[in-house]
């Protein structure tokens, strides 16, 4: 066992970043000494002045300025000023700078030399933010979208929710509308393994975070947003690239007087729609109906739903509209943001902060002494400083903390909403008044009945769910903090050469999360003998309880990021030859402190070099080379180390000289290429507890493997399990990918249009191994990497400029993104070979969900007698009313052979957005339409169907179910679609909504199938937004700036689906996405 | 100047990419847990072996299909509706998910090949220990031999032809090797023996357990040899030996997996093997259990007889147990199951310490002798014709039946095991607690403290399983608990290798043989030997005399003596009378009556159903498409 030759690891820990740190500082401590004895060796004479830039006479930072002839040369400082050393036989200065005509100088006599450059207007502001530096914007050959922070300004605090349909090449949709855990799901060019784990690499000031992090990103902080897509541009991230890579760099600060700028937003909110559910009458009435005709016997008697319909005292005839109980009808959000940039000669800041007070939709009870709404505050804190220690040498330190301080149910805001719709209207009251003998009690006289046809608990006890009591019972407080440290390093090394700059970063991060809960047991009553002459009940304990609140303790999360890189780069033109490269190295270790296992508690850990060389001649002839190699501690020692290359070529046809007559209509033309591999390290069932695939997993000391002996049954000897088996081959995911581009800018750039198609092979995705019999008897299952997806598509994106004479001015755009991919290789039984080809993945999309083709309702229990054998027993457990399934195979029974894939994708395949703005004088407007095409979810029947228990036992990926619910029953809402339509006796159609009522789950008809399948698709107008500018560009009543604004979101919805939001998805019970209106104001000081 | 960097950036990057790179990736300390540490050291390999037992099914579960999936005990449908041993036992067995099948990882109980891959694992392995005793490792390897024996033959019973694990079979042997195609059960049964032999030869496989504390429950010599006459008999009879049903039974190849011809010299050895396991038993100290007068000093030989029958099976570790299930036992929870809510001092609240819904159906009260050991419907002097209906107990009935209380004619006049291990309503429920003089009785009406009073906790039939629970145990009024003494499951007993030897010497035709060892267990019982007991009594006097009379009296004693103890699923199946007995209404009175008239009618509650092909547990599906080799059981 090559596992004894590990010594200490806790020695080596830290060597590797160690050294990358070193290192760095040693060489700082050279460079500094280095040039302090340097100057005056060829002290000629003395050059100063500034660089400014012709439009607002500012300073231009970073001009190079050279002595012609000679290496020498110095860069303008922040203000753009300037001081070099000349020899005595030289009098030529050289001025360039990216975005601007260089420009050459004598200098006679002058010792102050102040030049304005001119911009080259093909290339100004063309600098683009790209893995590890900033390359121009011609040389981009690859495939990437940088976004406007300003179009990321929505009335919201999660800034996830605002991509949809932004970015060209992102899909994204959000499942859930619960401040806190309203995260929208975004998938870079759609999805293209199947291991769950498709989400991209987010990147904020260079270092790995969370998509949570991601989330609290204020977009006032945002210096530059872009989404890298092709192997050119995530091949430098070697493994961790192959999902795609979001970017994010915040501001720094800038050369001039303190700016303050702040925004104040309020906003109130209510849900895009709720589920429209029967009326009580109804519900009993089809309850009654769906007892008798499954022959049992009816559930209410006439006088219960004439006594409700006469709407008796409420206590004894409950009829309870849960959503208008547990939730308000609105809320208010409020969002505070300011910052402040400047700086002076030495160093520069920017400083941000921000608060933003969510509130949820739930009603607390009056009698409650605490609040179980929803409660979300978040404070930001973002200083970001630049210091010159030289002129060459740059520090930047970078200081972040986020705190979120939620305050809300137990169960999250999902699980209520839930609650609502699967809970009965009319089986007890959510409170019943007390009764004279019960004046003062000092609780809650919660409501709640006996249980009913066989639950598990005893007769007189209580044994529903009480929304209402869950939800007034407790609340948890949790609150999560990250506080981020960076220094970053940069040298310029024009000593050596010219354009060559070396930089250092590291960062530590922690993120801390904990939740307290703190709950007391309900008490339970019920109403007996009502008397209705006078109005009277009497009331029974059903269940005791304890007033005083206990504390659970919740999830906690504890966990460390260190993260160190260094890198070299190099910009140099000779004459028409323009050369860049960069040299990165790169440490990153992860260590969780709530580990439950030695191997999840073991740091996580990735090293690697990567590299980028670019080159164009003439700014016309583009080429480009990445490469990134990562090492892995997950992976045995031959398989740890992963090389992915890619290669880009470009052509700027606009740019040759044959193009110029065309120049007018066609004022950009761009052709781009590349292909090249990227790896995915995200693998195994999640990060940080599939790891170590090289070793196996053992437990031994097991006490559920172990056997009891002896007389008294007093010996228990532990026993052995094994929960993996060791294969040294697991490895990364590969992916190979090519995309071809092209940009094309008509009528003085007035319109852009950029169109990319790409496709990917994406090849050894771990997967479970299915040819492995059982017979083997293997205790865990084993996985290799022998999976393979291939995806393709098309995005693009379409700008239009105009200003108008008369200051009017009108901006369009529009993004669009087609996703598809397909199985290529998956390991499966030999469908074909047993005639059920159609079960095959092959060939599939991935997202596709698999069930039966449904035809339609039975007509009656004679046809189910005589059609292929379902679920159950005809005429027992299915029959007339009932789903019909389709008999592929022909062999008489509707098994797990006669499933295909049905509906389209649950990830949609299309995402597109597009919206205008216009403005005239000091008015502007806004209008941003977003839609999802080419998607299918599915209606859960049993968490739909009315009158059944859908929260004992468990259903997959269900708020409900987590709860303390388990072992309680329920009976689901009546949704008024289905009470609308559904196969009744009376009513026997074979192609109703819903089929035959029943008030247990009928295992028939909630098999997965496309009875169930809806279209997922919708267009929704997300943004609408008219703004007002009083101030700008110069002062008035103290500001500099003034702008006041109304927004709303998601105003409007299309959508074939009519039962819920749409953008919900099979998850229509969840907490709904908001409709805001928003009041701003911004100022500028 | 220009080499000083050059120097610098150079040592940069190679410490970068150099030595240290491959250290930083290799953070595993190097004693984490693999599976080669299990044979380091002999408290591991302990450990291991350990596992191997834990592999036992669990006998004394929902999980046990001879409990939850026999007809012997029903639960109302409020507890059980969901059991996978309920829905099995009426027809619902499926082949996408095979409800409790330990072929593959489908089910919800365990996949025994995973346990004989352990076997296996074990066996390889158990030498490598440094400081492993050679006589232990002679031990522990005959001990993992009869259980990977006993799993084998676990399997053969419930799905027939199995592929043997001879080896364990590595992944890297490719597609083909690991496609391993279904043995003969001939072959199978011939395995089984073979290992067992293998562990009786064993020179350090004690006979008994000599250290009790520690090892009750471990494998002994008596064991295996019990073992193997269960396994000669289980393949020597119908269902395996000569079952033409299985004639177009065959593995792709075409080998027959059933083999079609009657074969008596497998009874043979079934009847050889019970005689050496008896002789080896009781050359030990095995014998059949009897009640020790002194624990319950004055009461009368009735009470005695009863409180013997039970204790056979309850008193933990008596002397005619040969296995017993340490892992699997009746726990206080399990007891309770059976017990009827008796105590007088029962509140609402102390009732629910029992749940008290494990209900023998009617049709298994009806299936115990009368008082004379004949069968209720042979007994001459029976009145069967008014079995249902009701009369009041007489002072000679008083040990059995509350004087003075009425209860219907059925509960009357019957064997001292009917009484031993039935509650019903009026019936006497000796122990307790109580003295014999004192003991409590069941009052099973609706309203009454043993009758239905919540959704669950109640007998479905009115009859309760009183056999298993131990006769101290009690459920206590006030502070509302139940306490019960732990007893293992018996995986085999005395009784059990009489009665299969009784059943081998008949199909042999040694008739007279055979009754000596049937009468054993009458005699235990209270009654008189079969030939006389007929002769006297029955209206089919000559039964006991013939092979085939003596055969149905045999399978009608094993089913009473081993009643609830999960013998009769498997003996109804091994007989092929399965199809005849579990096609079947659910009877029992109506607990919903709160009289003694309304009371006692005949309700019934639900349905047994069970075809040809459920003789055999499906494949599932799944397994069927990993390994084309595979056939499917017949009808599935």
């Amino acid at each position: 066992m090559n596992k004894r030759l590990l010594p200490h690891t806790s020695t080596v820990l830290y060597s590797g970043t160690s050294k990358v740190l070193l290192f760095s500082f040693y060489l700082l401590f050279v460079l500094l000494t280095k040039d302090a004895n340097s100057s005056g060796s060829y002290a000629d004479k003395t050059i100063s002045g500034r660089v400014t830039d012709p439009g607002d006479d500012s300073g231009i930072p970073g001009v190079t300025v050279l002595v012609k002839g000679t290496t020498l040369g110095v860069n303008t400082d922040a203000e753009g000023k300037y001081r070099i050393t000349v020899p005595s036989n030289r009098d030529t200065l050289i001025f360039s700078a990216v975005g601007y005509i260089t420009q050459e100088v004598v200098m006679g006599n002058k010792s102050v030399i102040d030049i304005q450059l001119q911009t080259d207007e093909k290339a100004l502001d063309e600098v683009v933010v790209v893995g590890f530096g900033t390359i121009k914007k011609d040389a981009v050959v690859g495939a990437m979208t940088s976004v406007k922070p300003g179009d990321l300004k929505v009335p919201a605090s999660n800034l996830t929710t605002a991509l949809a349909g932004r970015v060209s090449g992102l899909i994204s949709y959000q499942t859930s509308g619960e401040p806190g855990a309203n995260n929208a799901q975004f998938f870079v060019r759609g999805v293209a393994s199947f291991n769950n784990q498709n989400g991209p690499l987010i990147l904020i000031d260079n270092v790995e975070l969370t998509v949570d992090d991601l989330a609290r990103l204020q977009p006032d902080d945002i210096e530059s947003f872009s989404v890298l897509k092709d192997p050119t541009t995530t091949a430098i991230y070697g493994a961790r690239g192959a999902n795609g890579v979001i970017l994010v760099s915040t501001k720094s600060g800038n050369n001039g007087p303190a700016v303050v700028s702040v925004r104040v937003e309020n906003s109130i909110s209510s849900p895009v729609s709720l589920i429209k559910m029967a009326d009580p009458i109804t519900y009993m009435r089809l309850q009654n109906e769906a007892e008798r005709t499954r022959g049992r016997f009816a559930t209410y008697t006439e006088e219960k739903i004439k006594g409700t319909e006469r709407e008796l005292n409420p206590n004894a005839y409950p009829a309870v509209d849960w959503y208008k109980l547990l939730f308000r009808e609105a809320t208010t959000q409020q969002r505070f943001n300011m910052n402040v940039r400047g700086g002076g000669v030495k160093a520069r800041y920017y400083v941000a902060g921000s608060y933003t007070h969510d509130n949820g939709l739930i009603r607390s009870d009056p009698n409650n002494p605490f609040q179980s709404n929803i409660n979300l505050d978040r404070f930001l804190l973002r200083a970001n400083v630049n210091i010159d220690l030289t002129p060459k040498t740059e520090m930047i330190v970078r200081l972040h903390s986020t705190l979120d301080n939620l305050k809300g149910p137990l169960q999250g805001g999902n699980a209520m909403y839930n609650a609502a719709v699967r809970t009965s209207p009319v089986r007890f009251a959510p409170v019943i008044t007390p009764t004279s003998n019960l004046i003062g009690v000092p609780h809650i006289t919660f409501g709640n009945d006996y249980g009913p046809r066989g639950s598990t608990t005893s007769a007189n006890e209580a044994a529903w769910f009480n929304p209402y009591a869950e939800l007034q019972r407790g609340y948890r407080d949790t609150r999560r903090q990250l506080s981020l440290v960076q220094l970053e390093l940069n040298q310029k090394l024009d000593d050596i050469t010219k354009g060559l700059n070396l930089r250092f970063l590291g960062n530590a991060n922690t993120t801390s999360y904990f939740e307290n809960r703190r709950s007391y047991i309900p008490y339970f009553y019920r109403v007996q003998n009502y008397d209705q002459l006078n109005d009277t009940y009497s009331m029974v304990r059903t269940k005791a309880g304890l007033e005083a609140l206990q504390l659970e303790p919740g999830y906690r999360e504890n966990s460390s990021v260190f993260y160190a890189q260094t890198a070299i780069d190099y910009v140099r033109s000779f004459n028409k030859h323009n050369t860049q490269g960069l040299i990165v190295a790169l440490a990153q270790e992860f260590l969780n402190a709530n580990a439950s296992t030695v191997s999840a508690s073991l740091p996580s850990r990735n090293l690697g070099i990567s590299g980028r060389f670019n080159y164009d001649y003439n700014n016309t002839y583009f080429a480009e080379v990445n490469f990134g190699y990562n090492g892995s501690e997950r992976f045995a020692r031959n398989n740890r180390w992963g090389f992915f290359p890619s290669f880009g070529v470009g052509w700027l046809v606009s740019n040759e000289k044959f193009f110029t007559d065309l120049g007018t209509k066609i004022s950009r033309l761009k052709f781009r290429t590349s292909f090249g591999w990227v790896g995915n390290d995200k693998i195994g069932s999640s990060a940080a507890s599939d790891r170590f695939f090289y070793l196996s997993e053992v437990n031994l000391a097991s006490g559920q493997a172990g056997s009891v002996f002896g007389k008294r049954f007093e010996k228990n000897i532990n026993g052995v399990s094994i929960s993996r088996y060791a294969n040294a081959k697991v490895t990364w995911e590969r992916a190979r990918k090519m995309n071809v581009g092209m940009d094309l800018n008509l009528l003085e750039d007035a319109i852009q249009l950029r169109v990319d198609y790409f496709n990917e092979t994406r090849s050894s995705i771990l997967q479970t191994r299915s040819d492995i019999p059982s017979t083997l008897g293997l205790q865990a299952l084993l996985k290799s990497n022998v999976g393979s997806v291939e995806a393709w598509g098309v995005d693009g994106s379409l700008d239009i400029n105009h200003s108008f004479a008369n200051q009017l001015w009108l901006t369009a755009r529009g993004t669009y993104t087609f996703s598809d991919n397909r199985y290529k290789i998956f390991e499966e039984p030999n469908y074909a070979a047993i005639g059920a080809p159609w079960v095959s993945n092959i060939g599939n999309n991935v997202n596709v969900q698999k069930g039966f083709i449904a035809e339609r309702l039975f007509v009656d229990d004679e046809e189910a007698r005589n059609s292929p054998q379902q679920f159950g027993t005809p005429g027992l457990d299915y029959g007339g009313g009932d789903i019909k399934y389709k008999d592929l195979n022909k062999d008489g029974a509707i098994t797990s052979l006669d499933r295909v894939p049905i509906g389209k994708p649950t990830v949609p395949k299309v995402t597109y957005g597009f919206g205008a703005s216009m403005g005239y004088k000091k008015i502007d407007f806004n209008v941003f339409f977003q839609g999802l095409a080419e998607t299918s979810f599915s209606i859960d029947p049993h968490r739909t169907g009315p009158f059944v228990n859908s929260i004992t036992g468990s259903l997959s990926n269900d708020p409900l179910t987590l709860s303390s619910a388990n072992g309680l029953l329920s009976e689901n809402g009546l949704i008024q679609a289905y009470a609308d339509d559904h196969w009744s006796e009376e009513n026997p159609n074979i192609y109703a909504l819903w089929p035959r009522l029943s008030t247990t789950v009928n295992v028939n008809n909630n098999q997965n199938s496309t009875w169930w399948i809806r279209d997922g698709s919708f267009i929704r107008l997300k943004q609408l937004e008219v703004g007002y500018t009083a101030i700008k560009n110069t002062r008035k009543w103290g500001m500099s700036n003034l702008r006041v604004y109304l927004t709303g979101t998601n105003l409007l919805t299309w959508s074939t689906f009519k039962m819920w939001d749409p953008e919900l998805g099979g998850n229509g019970f969840n907490y709904p996405l908001q409709k805001v209106f928003n009041l701003g104001i911004q100022v500028g000081f | 100047m220009f080499n000083r960097y050059k120097t610098v950036f150079l040592a940069l990057l190679i410490s970068l990419t150099g030595g240290s790179c491959g250290k930083f990736l290799d953070v595993v300390p190097s004693n984490i847990a693999v599976i080669e540490e299990a044979f380091e050291t002999r408290d591991n390999a302990e450990r291991f072996l350990a596992t191997l037992y834990n592999y036992l099914p669990p006998f004394v579960s929902d999980l046990n299909p001879a409990f939850t999936a026999s007809d012997e005990i029903a639960v109302n449908e409020n507890i059980s509706r969901n059991w996978a041993g309920h829905i099995l036992s009426r027809g619902g067995q499926n082949k996408v998910a095979p409800l409790l099948g330990y072929w593959g990882n489908t089910g919800s109980v365990s996949n025994l090949f995973i346990a004989l891959r352990d076997c296996n694992i074990f066996l390889e392995n158990v030498d490598k220990p440094f400081d492993i005793l050679p006589s232990e490792q002679e031990r522990w390897t005959a001990e993992a031999k009869i259980l990977k024996a006993y799993f084998h033959f676990y399997l053969m019973r419930m799905y027939g032809p199995i592929p043997i694990i001879r080896r364990n079979i590595e992944v890297s042997e490719g597609l083909e090797a690991v496609r391993v195609s279904r043995d003969p059960v001939d072959q199978v049964t011939d395995y089984i023996i073979s290992l067992l032999d293998e562990a009786i030869e064993n020179p350090e496989l004690p006979l008994t357990i000599t250290d009790v504390g520690a090892e009750l429950g471990r494998l002994t010599k008596v064991a295996a040899y019990a073992l193997k006459a269960r396994v000669l008999v289980t393949a020597a009879s119908p269902m395996f030996n000569g079952n033409t049903d299985y004639a177009a039974f065959t593995n792709k190849d075409g080998t027959q997996l059933f083999s079609t011809a009657y074969d008596e010299s497998k009874w043979t050895k079934a009847a050889e093997a019970c005689k050496q396991a008896i002789e080896i038993a009781e050359g030990n100290g095995h014998h059949l259990f009897r009640f020790d007068k002194n624990e319950m000093p004055g009461s009368s030989d009735s009470t005695y007889t009863k409180l013997t029958v039970r204790g056979a099976l309850t008193e933990p570790w008596n002397n005619e147990l040969l296995w017993g299930g340490s892992n699997s036992t009746f726990t206080p929870g399990f007891q309770g199951r059976a017990q009827a809510k008796i105590n007088p001092l029962l509140t609402a609240e102390s009732r629910e310490s029992t749940s008290s819904y494990w209900s023998p159906p009617l049709r298994i009260a009806e299936m115990f002798y009368s008082s004379h050991g004949v069968p209720i419907s042979e007994d001459k002097t029976y009145n069967y014709a008014n079995r249902y209906q009701t009369s009041t107990a007489k002072e000679d009935h008083k040990h059995y039946i509350k004087e003075g209380k009425i209860t219907a004619n059925l509960n009357y006049n019957r064997e001292p095991r009917f009484y031993g291990f039935l509650g019903f309503d009026n019936g006497i429920w000796e122990g307790h607690g109580q003295t014999e003089k004192n003991s409590f009785f069941v009052e099973a009406k609706k309203g009454q403290r043993a009758g239905i009073l919540d959704a669950t906790r109640y007998s479905l039939s009115g009859y309760f399983t009183k056999k298993l629970v131990h006769y101290e145990a009690v459920q206590s009024a006030p502070n509302s608990g139940y306490s019960a003494e732990r007893y293992p499951f018996p995986i085999i007993r005395l009784a059990d290798l009489y009665l299969l030897y009784a059943e081998s010497l008949n199909e042999i035709g040694q008739t007279a043989e055979a009754h000596v060892w049937i009468d054993k267990i009458r005699e235990r019982a209270g009654l008189k030997g079969v030939v006389d007991s007929w002769r006297d009594f029955s209206i089919s006097s000559a039964k006991p005399l013939n092979k085939e009379g003596l055969r149905e009296i045999i399978h009608q004693e094993r089913m009473i003596e081993l009643c609830f103890e999960g013998q009769r699923f498997w003996d109804l199946r091994r007989w092929k009378k399965a199809e005849a007995l579990m096609n079947s209404t659910i009877r029992g009175w109506n607990i919903q009556g709160e009289d003694t008239e309304s009371y006692y009618n005949i309700i019934v509650s639900g349905r047994y159903q069970f075809s040809s092909r459920d003789y055999l547990w499906p494949l599932s599906e799944s397994d069927i498409l990993a390994n084309p080799n595979l056939v499917q059981n017949p009808g599935w």
